[in-house]
């Protein structure tokens, strides 16, 4: 390779922007000795959220990786405040981008995932998970190779193949066994490429009209999503087999390298037509943004400091009077009535310094308190940062920011801040502002008639439990799952607003069952005979026997999820705590 | 070709794979023709792992892996897996990564075999510890080295040796991957097993620290940001409590230290800032400090309060924050000049 490991900034042109992120910029810039392009991605260490150990696990997995499969990196260096990470061009750009123009036909699609699944086998082992494998980090050739990018929160796992359990990934893409915290592997990535398949065939990921926060609580309780319409039996299986919630039944990379769909895959060529159909649709477009140049940005310092000449280290001048170093130490022997002892005097130092309880000459913080803070001091600074991703995430309906990875050091403060600020807006579908936690529930009015107080008791003693079971059993579709929520809440909304037309529908549909002859013949009887499920009550713990319903949780799912989830990160950060 | 199938087909005893990439590892060093000997090593490089790790479907078996373990110790296999790294290629590098750190994780009751062998032979951690001279094995070495010294044992042979020296050179290193893993292992060398960091900074601490602010000054922004992060972990570690009071005599360190809160870098004043309060906080100020301190009271009486003012969040940094402006609005120069 013509490039050195070791290089220099002054060794590249910078030529324009081939994409930016929450990670920093990417460049094409051209390799000056040889005149070969290449990508430099630059992350600005000043103004990251992550911690540099972070970026340098990055480095680490991605120079650890030499494969055809996987972009190839070239060295990195400092410069400034900016890590400059230069990594192979790769002129096709991204399967996100190739997908603007719309879904790829499924006989490009096979040739992609043959393609990632053999970069993953390679990944997989060399003991390296992915964990964000989506079609904005597939990034093609213009030859078009296929080639994994983006290592931001891929792992290594250690020798002995333990398994992780840190809660990384880009929602939509990730795995049930990921949001859940379970011990996972590499099949999480297998996952994440099933869904990418679907990405690729739709144009969307399943459940990208859903807020990501909300598919966190979805992907582990609705059935896998399944690849509908128009395609072959193999890309429909194929997928399917991706998409195995359990990951311990769910095939590994080589596995699915001998499946037909893959097996019947075409050459990496034919993925040409994808760039040339990019290219066509971009120049049709009129409104082509110029491509933006690079630009040394000038260091802005902040005028912080609030002192414009340096401090004044000449001592010399201002002490009139010149006293040795022996010449205090007798003093302060002097002064000590108990002490008399340069030994015993720093024994006494050291206990004020370090005895919590005695605090020093009149503060309220003592030396000791300083000195066992390493530990606040990364809490404080994180709730600064969580206090920037507040308002960073009122803006979260962009779409780039919908597919934001959610990496280690991230997630504490997004999920803290979603506690915090409107659960039942985010547990509801982006496109409308129905709620489905019940949180919007007008207050109840309380009834004044017969009807309407059996309404109410109805609701108390029946319903309400019901709902609730309703809405919290597992194995549901997402649809299926939406429209339990909704009938809830439209019961819920209704009971508590107008107990008397609730007694109505009751009194209605029972009178209407009863005189329905064939109805009444399964319902009245099948009743019958399940007592448990007609003794349904809030006091009794009856089961529902075709349903596996825990008991109403205090809290709405979502935020028992995210609390635990913000639990368990704290406990990770501080383990002593 | 059927010579080759035959003797490849073959199982080989563990103690036979052992000696026979000792044996290809040593032949490296002297043929021309280095693809065979490459292939030999990986096609054993394979097998060795099938041992260590089982195949996938079994598990391994623990006779087999104590078998090659014990080989491994008495014909020196580790010394030659590292010595020969720099003749291998990329891939192969990973396997003897792979098989140095999966040994060295061998565990039997409380013992760790592999530790034990190594702690007899310094030789292998002194050429891990060179290793970072060399960029194409650095990481390699560095992974290993990292893994070696989390052993108390190990971790004793660099710090108590000149080895220890040579990290304040790997951390300045220009290529940014080996400079930062370089600097993780010197973290972990001073954090990790604390009674064997303070013998050192004891016996050497005058020695240190004009290493370390070699560190502090440096003109690579994450060296300097990592150590002055580290150099806070470490004087506020209690631990290290004698060394905290040397360190804030002196007025050398201060004045560095008041020149880092002044950084262009805001993360560099944070925690220049994690410093620079132990030296105001310590009721037994060397003259010399409590004089530049004195000296400077009214600019830092300007300057604190303006002082990451918008850290609002941070209770606990604003209320270090205020009791420092109350150290120093209360400071008088020396009493017995008066």
């Amino acid at each position: 390779m013509a490039i050195p490991r070791i290089c220099t900034a002054d060794q590249f042109t910078l030529l324009e922007e081939l994409g930016s992120g929450s990670f920093g910029v990417v460049y094409k810039a051209i390799y000056k000795e040889t005149g070969q392009v290449v990508a430099v991605k630059q992350i600005d260490l000043e103004s990251s959220d992550d911690d540099i150990a972070e970026i340098q696990m990055e480095i680490a997995l991605l120079s650890g990786c030499d494969s055809e499969h996987v972009t190839k990196y070239y060295g990195c260096f400092v410069k400034g405040y900016k890590l400059w990470i230069i990594m192979e061009f790769l002129a096709g750009g991204s399967s996100l981008d190739l997908l603007k123009p719309g879904p790829f036909p499924e006989r490009h699609i096979a040739i992609l995932c043959r393609e990632l699944l053999e970069g993953l086998s390679y990944l997989h082992s060399n003991g390296k998970i992915h964990r964000d494998i989506k079609a904005a980090n597939v990034l093609l050739s213009s030859e078009g190779d296929v080639k994994l990018a983006d290592f931001g929160v891929a792992a290594q796992l250690s020798n002995n193949m333990s398994r992780r359990n840190t809660f990384v990934g880009t929602p939509f893409w990730m795995a049930p066994e990921v949001i859940k915290q379970q011990a996972y592997d590499y099949k999480a990535d297998i996952w994440s490429l099933g869904i990418t398949a679907i990405e690729l065939a739709r144009g969307e990921p399943p459940l990208s009209e859903y807020h990501p926060m909300k598919v966190l609580f979805l992907i582990p309780k609705a059935i896998p999503p399944a690849l509908e319409g128009n395609f072959s039996k193999e890309f429909k299986e194929f997928v399917s087999l991706c998409l195995v919630k359990d990951h311990r039944r769910r095939p590994s990379a080589k596995q699915l390298l001998k499946h037909k769909f893959i097996r019947n895959a075409g050459k990496t060529t034919e993925l040409q037509v994808l760039i040339n159909r990019k290219e066509e649709w971009q120049a049709r477009r009129l409104d082509r943004a110029k491509p933006k140049l690079y630009q040394e940005t000038v260091a802005t310092m902040n005028s912080v400091d609030s002192l414009t000449d340096p401090w004044s280290f000449t001592v010399n001048s201002v002490s009139p009077v010149r006293i040795t170093e022996t010449e205090i130490t007798m003093e302060d022997l002097d002064d000590d009535d108990d002490d008399d002892s340069l030994q015993n005097s720093t024994i006494r130092a050291r206990r004020s310094l370090s005895d919590l309880s005695e605090p020093l000459t009149k503060p309220n913080i003592s030396i000791a308190s300083l000195h066992n803070d390493s530990q606040r001091t990364i809490r404080a600074s994180h709730d600064k940062l969580e206090q920037d991703q507040v308002l960073r995430t009122s803006s979260m309906r962009d779409r780039a920011d919908r597919q934001r990875t959610i990496r280690p050091s991230r997630y504490l403060r997004e999920t803290t801040q979603v506690t915090n600020v409107n659960v039942a807006e985010i547990a509801a579908p982006l496109k409308e502002n129905s709620s489905i936690t019940g949180k919007h529930v007008p207050p109840q009015v309380s009834p004044t008639t017969e009807e309407g107080r059996l309404g109410r008791k109805a609701f108390v003693d029946i319903l309400s439990t019901l709902l609730a079971k309703l809405e919290y059993r597992t194995g549901q579709s997402v649809q299926q799952m939406d429209a339990s929520a909704r009938l809830a809440n439209g019961w819920k909304t209704l009971d508590a607003v107008d107990p008397e037309t609730e007694f109505f529908v009751l009194q209605t549909i029972v009178h209407k069952i009863q005189d329905h002859e064939q109805l009444r013949s399964v319902l009245v009887s099948s009743a019958k005979s399940d007592n448990n499920s007609r003794s349904i009550s809030p006091k009794s713990s009856g089961t529902c026997s075709d349903v596996d319903i825990p008991s109403i949780p205090k809290r709405s799912p979502i935020e028992q999820l995210l609390y635990a989830r913000w639990l368990e990160g704290l406990r990770s950060r501080w383990p002593d705590v | 070709m059927a010579f080759l199938f035959s003797r490849s087909s073959r199982q080989k005893s563990p103690q036979e794979l052992a000696r026979s990439l000792k044996d290809s590892l040593q032949r490296l060093e002297h043929v021309n023709e280095k693809k065979k000997v490459l292939e030999d090593i990986s096609r054993t490089d394979g097998q060795i792992k099938i041992v260590l790790h089982g195949d996938g479907n079994s598990d391994p078996s623990p006779d087999s892996i104590a078998l090659i373990a014990q080989e491994a110790y008495s014909i020196d296999l580790l010394y030659y897996i590292i010595h020969s790294l720099p003749r291998l290629d990329f891939e192969l590098r990973k396997e003897s990564t792979n098989i140095f750190t999966t040994l060295l994780q061998r565990q039997i009751g409380q013992r760790f075999p592999t530790v034990e062998h190594l702690n007899t032979r310094e030789k292998v951690i002194e050429l891990l510890v060179k290793g970072y001279e060399q960029p194409d094995i650095s990481l390699n070495c560095g992974q290993m080295l990292r893994e070696s010294i989390k052993h108390e044992q190990l971790a004793k042979i660099v710090l108590s040796s000149s080895l220890f020296w040579n990290f304040f050179d790997f951390v300045q290193l220009p290529a940014f991957e080996t400079a930062s893993d370089a600097f993780s292992t010197l973290k972990d060398l001073l954090t990790r097993h604390k009674a064997l960091a303070l013998e050192l900074l004891t016996r050497n601490t005058e020695k240190f620290f004009e290493k370390f602010n070699g560190l502090l000054v440096s003109s690579n922004y994450v060296t300097k940001r990592q150590s002055i992060k580290l150099l806070g972990e470490i004087l506020l570690d209690r631990t290290n409590y004698v060394i905290m009071t040397a360190y804030i005599d002196s007025p050398e360190h201060l004045k560095l230290i008041m020149n880092m809160l002044r950084d262009k870098s805001k993360n560099i004043q944070y925690e220049s800032f994690h410093v620079f309060k132990v030296f105001v906080a310590n009721p037994n100020k060397s003259k010399p400090v409590l004089d530049i301190l004195v000296k400077n009271q009214d600019k830092l009486l300007v300057f604190l309060p303006e002082f990451h003012s918008d850290r609002t969040n941070d209770e606990q940094f604003n209320d270090e924050k205020q009791f420092l402006i109350r150290q120093i609005a209360d400071l008088k120069p020396d009493p017995l000049r008066s």
